[in-house]
């Protein structure tokens, strides 16, 4: 060794606190990152195995349901009844049933209704901008809507299957029903509802159904969703599902087999959960005759074009109409109906006996346009390709996407209600276009567009088919959905701009959220979640990216994740399932990594600490001593004044006067000595062959032995992807596993013996470990910019935003505010 | 419609007309971040608020009245960094400090709207964030400020007005 580099490991000072666990103990500094997660996880039992699959008991609940269901397009109002039949498939014996009316959330006594505070109706920025006492627009119009209509469900009746009434109690937005006689395991009971109820506004309401307006032409669209009463689940893991919907936590729900006929308006057109069973009563020859093409078709072909759903939508019918569907194994029905609907069709062919061929749709008025017959069923059909390649064949024999609204999404079995359409185009006065467009649509319309059919049409996978529980856990749907929608956005198109369109990395994004105080971990209920989209959505997402890019690699997770689509199609699985299946079918150990991602708040930063760079040393004095001057002289440059005074010729005392000098003028401090040699000869002499051999091959090789430290300031077990930059410029990429961690998960040093020198050394070069702060990821040391001394460096977008920012200040003639607000008026 | 007060009966409406209630549940909620760090390279306290672009346009619009504000214009951009500008303050023991607005840009599905702060914040901070919260009632603003190696979160939502922040490094 050249020099000796003594560490001391730090001293840590316990604080005292007394609260150990079986993670963090109260004696010592181990941390046990790499716990077993069985221990916390659900005892595996007959209902789910400990290898995450379905037990050889396990079961679910069954709901068939044959409904009839007609659409008042005056009343705005729906009416229907319903013919339930239960099937009691759990071990259990049960007196009662639950089940679920959503529509309720919509009363004014509802649950949510009455909890809503003052602050929460006005908005509360709002309200804290406006001072106390403020009541908005907004509110104002859904309390008059709310006096002028009633809403919720009217539940007419409740029978048996002899027409028999049955005691009922409605709780909130749930209601249960007392059976006649016990329902015993195995056992059939039939249930008849009759029900009504008022169409929400969606605009004004904040719902996932309803009715849109379009108050230019007085045109409506109407999105049936959590419109009948549906049976709550039942499971082995939590009885009866029994949480109110207070608007937020979604839905589980259980299966069946569904036949539901639909009266509309004769003149409107129905997109619905199902296949249509009735197309020579509803469609014209013509319609079908192009229907007949579309399934011969691999690009859409309107069933109704632009033109005729134009017309269509200028004439009003009195007549009805009834659309029979029906639908085999879902656990929800949503329907759509307008007499705006400009309808295409194409073809998606799958490698699937059952479902060979699956019908992808679009549904959508002339507002929408001309994005929407672009993009909208490719996209479907895009969808379907890449899920399916991850999981399973699309299992329904449609797949459709409509156009309800302006922004957002809803998922329902082979339907989704999407949102994002084009902005009618401003004719500019000076210089009018003579064929301008009708709409126009930004970059953001379209991938937003793109990227929220993909999304929702994804949710047919998961959960509406993989039916994980979202009251439960919002993230096993949202999580997993969000992470395949990404998958499906790269292989749309590259440089999808997805989160961040110069990065294009999700990675890069989650970091602000994993390093605020303010988060819940991942596995927290859907209703405690503090920051519901980064939980839920984004950061499985990134956690997910990691896992098949860095951890686990993409065969072996590919492989373990259509494994557990496979294990738990048709059924409902837990976390634990998920974490079980994708450790039992890879032979990866994940524990720390659900433990890190999944059950803590820890985020991911590495940083290098230090790097130091040793040759092996001959420890020959004579060698050595050279060495070290040249070192000495490396490291402790001459001093400026005797430079200086040499520069002047200037002669020093002991050169003019020679005869002072002695042995130490002669012979420096690095002169060796006889007894550095002799140390030296029994060095050797103490040597095995072996050994001596070791040191001799080691030398002359002129090996380069590097010691890196490693300190994990975010506290997550990541694992290290090194780019080593030699100097002959060449690279190196070198992976250490997270498992570096397992004895001490704050500090580590990696010894690695290297034949070339090293001239630097990047941590995470790819970003593909979601690190938070990449300024501590380069040894030697790099200084970064921040996002606003690049901005600042820019000068000319700055000096013109700089010039419009003083412009649009002067036009607002100095006031502050831009906020239009009406005056007071004193009333007293 | 009245509302009773203690001093006199006032009326008011405050403009969401346009604002009702954005829909986007199962897709993406709303909310924006903004992140306060001091930059010791340059001086400056550095606030960079990101929206989300579609969000930010509909919003913005929706109380300017101009449906077809875009960020994709350096015009519309700077209707949202005025309108930024207008809706964060943050407040030491003498009132409102002077951020100065330097500017927006995108970045993919979000703009960017940068502001500086000459010199380090004072150790005890009033936060108040209304970015947007006037259009979408269900946003939430989320404020991290770094501290030392720590961030801290402030979270605009359910009866959230000014937060207070006291440094700890």
């Amino acid at each position: 060794m050249r020099y000796v580099y003594l560490t001391l490991s730090a001293l840590i000072l316990f604080s005292g606190n007394a609260w150990g666990d079986a993670i963090r103990q109260t004696k010592g500094d181990f941390y046990d990152a790499f716990r077993q997660l069985d221990v916390d996880l659900p005892t595996p039992n007959v209902y789910r195995t400990a290898s995450g699959a379905p037990g050889p008991q396990y079961w679910q609940q069954r709901a068939d349901m044959k409904i009839k269901v007609t659409l008042d397009e005056v009343k705005r109002r729906i009416t229907g009844s319903e013919t339930i039949t239960y099937t009691n498939r759990s071990p259990d014996t049960l007196r009662y049933i639950w089940l679920q009316l959503d529509q309720n959330r919509f009363t004014d006594e509802s649950l949510e209704r009455r909890s809503e505070t003052a602050m929460a109706a006005a908005g509360r920025s709002t309200w804290a901008a406006e001072g106390k006492d403020v009541l908005t627009y907004g509110t104002i119009a859904r309390h008059q809507l709310a006096k002028d209509i009633d809403y919720g469900y009217e539940i007419e009746s409740v029978t048996d299957g002899r027409g028999r009434a049955i005691p009922h109690t409605i709780v909130d937005t749930m209601m249960r029903v007392d059976l006649a006689s016990p329902l015993a395991p195995g056992q059939r009971s039939t249930i008849s509802i009759d029900w009504s109820f008022n169409i929400v506004l969606e605009d004004r309401v904040n719902s996932r159904g309803g009715y849109e307006i379009f108050r230019d032409s007085d045109t409506y669209i109407y999105f049936l969703a959590q419109w009948f009463p549906r049976l709550a689940a039942y499971t082995d893991y939590a009885g009866w599902q029994h949480k109110a919907f207070l608007g937020s936590g979604e839905f589980t729900l259980e299966f069946g087999d569904y036949d539901v006929e639909i009266t509309v308006p004769d003149d409107h057109i129905v997109s619905s959960t199902g296949a249509l069973q009735n197309a020579s009563q509803v469609m014209t020859a013509e319609q079908r005759r192009r229907m007949s093409a579309a399934r011969k078709s691999d690009k859409p072909i309107f069933i109704v074009t632009p033109e005729e759903a134009l017309e269509n939508e200028q004439a009003k019918s009195s007549g009805t109409k009834t659309w029979k569907f029906k639908a085999e194994n879902v656990r929800d029905f949503a329907w759509a109906s307008s007499r705006k609907f400009i309808w295409d069709a194409m073809i998606h062919r799958q490698e699937d006996a059952k479902h060979p061929e699956v019908l992808a749709m679009s549904f959508y008025p002339n507002e929408a346009e001309p994005i929407w017959s672009k993009y909208s069923t490719h996209v479907v059909a895009h969808t379907m390709e890449v899920y399916s390649r991850f999981s399973f064949p699309y299992p329904y024999p449609t797949a459709q996407s409509v156009n309800t609204w302006k922004s957002g999404g809803m998922e329902y079995p082979m339907i989704t209600f999407n949102g994002y359409r084009p902005e009618p185009f401003e004719q500019d006065e000076d210089e009018p276009i003579a064929d301008a467009p009708d709409n126009t649509y930004s970059r953001r319309t379209k991938y937003g567009l793109i990227g929220v059919i993909i999304h929702e049409i994804g949710h047919i996978y998961f959960p509406m088919t993989v039916n994980s529980d979202e009251r439960q856990w919002t993230w096993m749907d949202e999580g997993i959905n969000s992470f395949l929608e990404y998958l499906a956005e790269f292989e749309w198109e590259e440089e999808f701009p997805a989160y961040r369109p110069n990065h294009v990395n999700v990675l890069d994004y989650i970091t602000e959220y994993m390093v605020s105080e303010n988060q819940a971990p991942i596995m927290t209920n859907s209703d405690s979640i503090l920051q519901f989209s980064p939980n839920a959505y984004s950061k499985p997402t990134a956690a997910l990216i990691v896992l098949r890019e860095t951890v686990m690699g993409r065969e072996l997770f590919d492989f373990a994740f259509k494994e557990y689509a496979r294990r738990w199609m048709f059924k409902r699985p837990t976390p634990s399932d998920l974490f079980r299946t994708m450790e039992d079918a890879s032979g990866i150990d994940l524990d720390w990594f659900w433990r890190g991602w999944f059950y803590s708040t820890d985020h991911v930063d590495v940083a290098i600490t230090d790097v130091r760079e040793y040759k092996v040393s001959t420890s020959n004095p004579d060698v050595e001593s050279e060495l070290d001057r040249a070192e000495h002289a490396a490291e402790v440059p001459e001093a400026l004044p005797q430079i200086r005074n040499r520069e002047e010729g200037r002669k020093t005392y002991l050169e003019r006067h020679p005869e002072l000098a002695d042995f130490y003028n002669e012979n420096d401090q690095f002169t060796p000595s006889a007894a550095d040699r002799n140390d030296f000869t029994e060095m050797l002499d103490d040597l095995e062959d072996w050994e001596y051999d070791a040191l001799a091959r080691a030398v002359s090789e002129k090996d380069f032995v590097y010691f890196m430290d490693f300190e994990n300031i975010g506290g997550l077990p990541t694992p290290l992807p090194l780019l080593i930059t030699n100097a002959d410029g060449s690279e190196d990429f070198i992976m250490l596993p997270a498992e570096i961690w397992r004895r001490d998960h704050k500090n580590i040093t990696k010894l690695l013996i290297r034949d070339q020198e090293m001239r630097s050394v990047s941590l995470d070069p790819r970003h593909e470990t979601a690190d938070a702060d990449f300024s501590n990821n380069h040894f030697p040391r790099r200084i970064d910019k921040s996002r606003i001394e690049l901005y600042k460096s820019e000068s000319t977008t700055r000096d013109l935003m700089a010039d419009t920012l003083e412009a649009l200040r002067t036009r607002k003639g100095g006031e502050g505010g831009v906020i239009r607000s009406v005056p007071l008026e004193p009333t007293n | 419609m009245r509302v009773r007060s203690r001093h006199c009966w006032q009326l008011v409406f405050v403009a969401a007309a346009l604002g009702w209630a954005l829909t986007s549940f199962a897709h993406r909620e709303p909310g924006s971040l903004t992140t306060i760090e001091w930059n010791p390279a340059t001086g400056q306290t550095e606030i960079i608020h990101r929206l989300h672009s579609h969000d930010a346009e509909l919003g913005v619009g929706a109380i300017l009245d101009m449906p077809n504000l875009s960020v994709l214009d350096l015009e519309g951009r700077a209707y949202i960094a005025l309108y930024v500008e207008e809706r964060f303050r943050i407040a030491g023991d003498d009132g409102d400090l002077s951020l100065a607005l330097i500017g927006a840009e995108l970045a993919g599905d979000h703009i960017l709207v940068f502001q500086e702060l000459s010199g380090r914040l004072p150790r005890t901070i009033r936060v108040l964030d209304h970015i947007l919260r006037d259009v979408y009632p269900t946003q939430v603003n989320l404020v991290n400020i770094k501290d030392g190696e720590s961030v801290y979160s402030l979270e605009f939502s359910a009866g959230a007005d000014w937060h207070v922040y006291e440094f700890r490094h």
